[in-house]
């Protein structure tokens, strides 16, 4: 690769356009199919990157409701979505316990019956 | 008076409610600005279930200071730097989470369901773009969100990133080489 285009291709992802490179370089780029590839490719991504601007991530339906209970009972709401969170938790932990404890039982059965099979 | 000079005077007048204590009037902002909120919140962390919170947050913070909104920036701009920060904060709580891998029906991937309210991405661009840049690291995402998306200067970012400008700089420069390698390089989205 020639060094112009290595300079180009470095310096390339922090300028918004072409010009910023500099007389020399731009006019190099105006020269050099693989530059103007290359700079097409990031106009590409700023392009689509701008685009996101427009696009909508819809919010869950409870967030109005939650932040209209969070003003109007600010400790009560804190204290509530805490205890959510932890009751979550807890039966996710509880689930992984009874599934373990669950796996556990299989293991001593099988144990049991491989000793009096022997 | 065209529909968008009336629906800022209707949110003017809002805002005005809600900085004198009127629940209903805010609550009304909330509804109003609930999608780009949390848009911008799940295009900061990248995750869901976090994204809500942080938008709830900056709700709840926004609130508290609105008697302090002075109405020079629109409400929109306003929240949206309320939301930003309260990104930043979530930050040390979103490591935790992760490890504790709780199940939520808001973990799917940012990129997906999203509005028809769909801008001019190609087809093949939209999911490998949305799942580069939710790949990328935080200081980098954030960076590229706030300058290539929502068109924050350099100086703005900084600022409410704490960081120099130059960091501003070179973190975006090599968030938009990263996408570049990745898009281009490592998917060959070809969307040129």
């Amino acid at each position: 690769m020639k060094t112009r285009c290595a300079v180009v291709r470095m310096r390339l992802p922090g300028v918004e356009s072409v010009d910023e490179l500099g007389p020399r370089l731009s006019s190099h780029v105006e020269t050099c199919l693989t530059c103007q590839a290359e700079a097409a490719r990031y106009r590409t991504l700023r392009r689509h990157l701008g685009a996101l601007a427009s696009e909508t991530i819809e919010a869950p339906d409870t967030l109005v409701s939650a932040v209209a209970a969070q003003i109007q009972h600010p400790a009560a709401e804190d204290r509530r979505g805490t205890m959510v969170r932890r009751a979550a938790i807890a039966a996710s932990a509880a689930a992984g316990a009874v599934a373990a404890a669950g796996a556990g039982t299989i293991i001593v059965i099988g144990l049991r019956r491989t000793r009096s099979a022997a | 008076m065209s529909s968008r000079e009336v629906l800022r005077e209707e949110e003017h007048e809002l805002v005005a409610r809600a900085a004198g204590g009127d629940q209903a009037a805010f609550t009304e902002l909330v509804r109003i600005h609930q999608h780009e909120v949390y848009t911008l919140a799940a295009r900061m962390v990248a995750d869901r279930e976090l994204a809500y919170d942080v938008s709830q947050e900056a709700f709840v913070r926004a609130w508290r200071a609105i008697g302090k909104f002075r109405g020079d920036a629109k409400f929109s701009t306003w929240i949206h730097r309320i939301t930003v920060n309260t990104a930043f904060s979530h930050r040390d709580r979103r490591k935790r989470k992760r490890t504790e891998s709780l199940d939520s029906v808001y973990q799917e991937p940012v990129s997906e369901s999203l509005s028809p309210e769909r801008g001019g991405l190609s087809a093949t661009m939209r999911e490998p773009l949305a799942v580069a840049l939710d790949a990328l690291p935080e200081s980098l995402r954030s960076v590229i969100v706030l300058k290539d998306v929502y068109e924050w200067s350099h100086t703005e970012i900084a600022e409410h990133l704490d960081i120099s400008v130059t960091a501003a700089k070179v973190r975006l420069h090599r968030a938009r080489k990263s996408l570049r390698i990745t898009l281009w390089d490592e998917h060959k989205a070809g969307a040129e």
